[in-house]
């Protein structure tokens, strides 16, 4: 509090700019590549790795690990 | 007894002191709006801040104040990240369940927008979308976290540094050993309860009400009925200035 700041136009114009560009930032080409991949059915995804059965009580489960 | 005036009597109130003033409190809302376009007080309250740089007065905010901007903030950067998605000129390549619910929470969004709502997504939209976008691609990656990384990483401390360092917004830090100047009998945290308890003013709220009334600075900015509503009903004499359309509709009828 020493030194108490009076408001800024100028800054102001900046921040809001700088805000601006926060905001309306393009996406990037990988992270287009990530989205085009999530959101379907988890079940649907193959992950490449081998399923395997879990004895659990009476029920057999398959699962992806 | 408090006082609450529209934003278009400010320079006018300025005047009447014979000295420079000390200085005012601000509330979230009016921070986001002086920055966001689309905020439905962005003009008003530019008019407003243009006013105070005019008659060099400080700007305030306290720690609720930084503490919900920072909030809103984030619904901003997140919400037009993923609405920004569904544009016909968009580089996106969205999956069917994604594409799905982004639409319907842009209708929504374009509802609150018709209604001169703030365009924002809410909390329990946004878990919705972070829930839809998380499962793990093929490549491994999470969606949420890359969508988190890209838009909002460092975007939050950044933006408040620039209000304070640009803008010339004062932080009301309450361990500054310089603050007594503006709270010569310091803050009795116990009156905020009284003041949220009297018309059932929203915690958050009734803190900036409880710092302004402990301080020497004679009034505050806000855009909320609830807090021109408590302002107006108190003894303490301290004044409100709310945006002129929100004062016509709502806030003139109860000065008394």
């Amino acid at each position: 509090m020493e030194s108490v700041k009076t408001p800024s136009l100028e800054g102001l114009e900046e921040a809001k700019n700088k805000f601006k560009q926060d905001y309306n930032k393009n996406p990037s080409d990988e992270l287009v590549k990530i989205i085009s991949e999530v959101g379907e059915d988890n079940s649907d995804l193959d992950y490449g790795h081998e399923k395997i059965a879990i004895q659990h009580n009476d029920t057999t489960i398959e699962t992806n690990l | 007894m408090g006082k609450v005036l529209p934003f278009s009597d400010l320079e006018q109130y300025l005047q009447s002191f014979k000295s420079k003033v000390d200085g005012c409190i601000v509330d979230s809302q009016f921070l986001i709006a002086i920055l966001y376009e689309l905020h439905t007080f962005h003009e008003d309250a530019t008019i407003l801040f243009n006013t105070l740089a005019k008659y060099e007065v400080p700007i305030f905010a306290t720690v609720t104040t930084r503490s919900e901007f920072l909030d809103i903030q984030r619904k901003i950067i997140i919400t037009e990240a993923l609405m920004g998605m569904l544009g016909s000129a968009s580089p996106w390549k969205l999956t069917k369940n994604v594409e799905k619910m982004l639409r319907k929470h842009k209708f929504w969004i374009d509802q609150q927008a018709a209604k001169d709502e703030m365009p924002i997504l809410t909390d329990i939209r946004i878990k919705e979308c972070k829930e839809t976008f998380f499962p793990k691609n093929q490549s491994g990656k999470s969606g949420w976290l890359e969508i988190c990384n890209y838009y909002l990483k460092d975007k939050l401390l950044n933006s408040w540094s620039l209000l304070e360092t640009k803008a010339g917004i004062n932080y009301l830090d309450m361990k500054d050993p310089n603050i007594e100047k503006y709270f010569p009998e310091g803050v009795n945290w116990s009156e905020m309860y009284k003041i949220s308890e009297r018309t059932c003013l929203g915690t958050s709220d009734a803190m900036i009400i409880n710092m302004l009334n402990s301080s020497i600075l004679p009034f505050a900015v806000s855009a909320d009925y609830d807090m021109a509503f408590s302002i107006i009903t108190q003894e303490k004499s301290k004044t409100l200035f709310t945006p002129d359309i929100l004062f016509k509709n709502k806030i003139k009828k109860l000065n008394i």
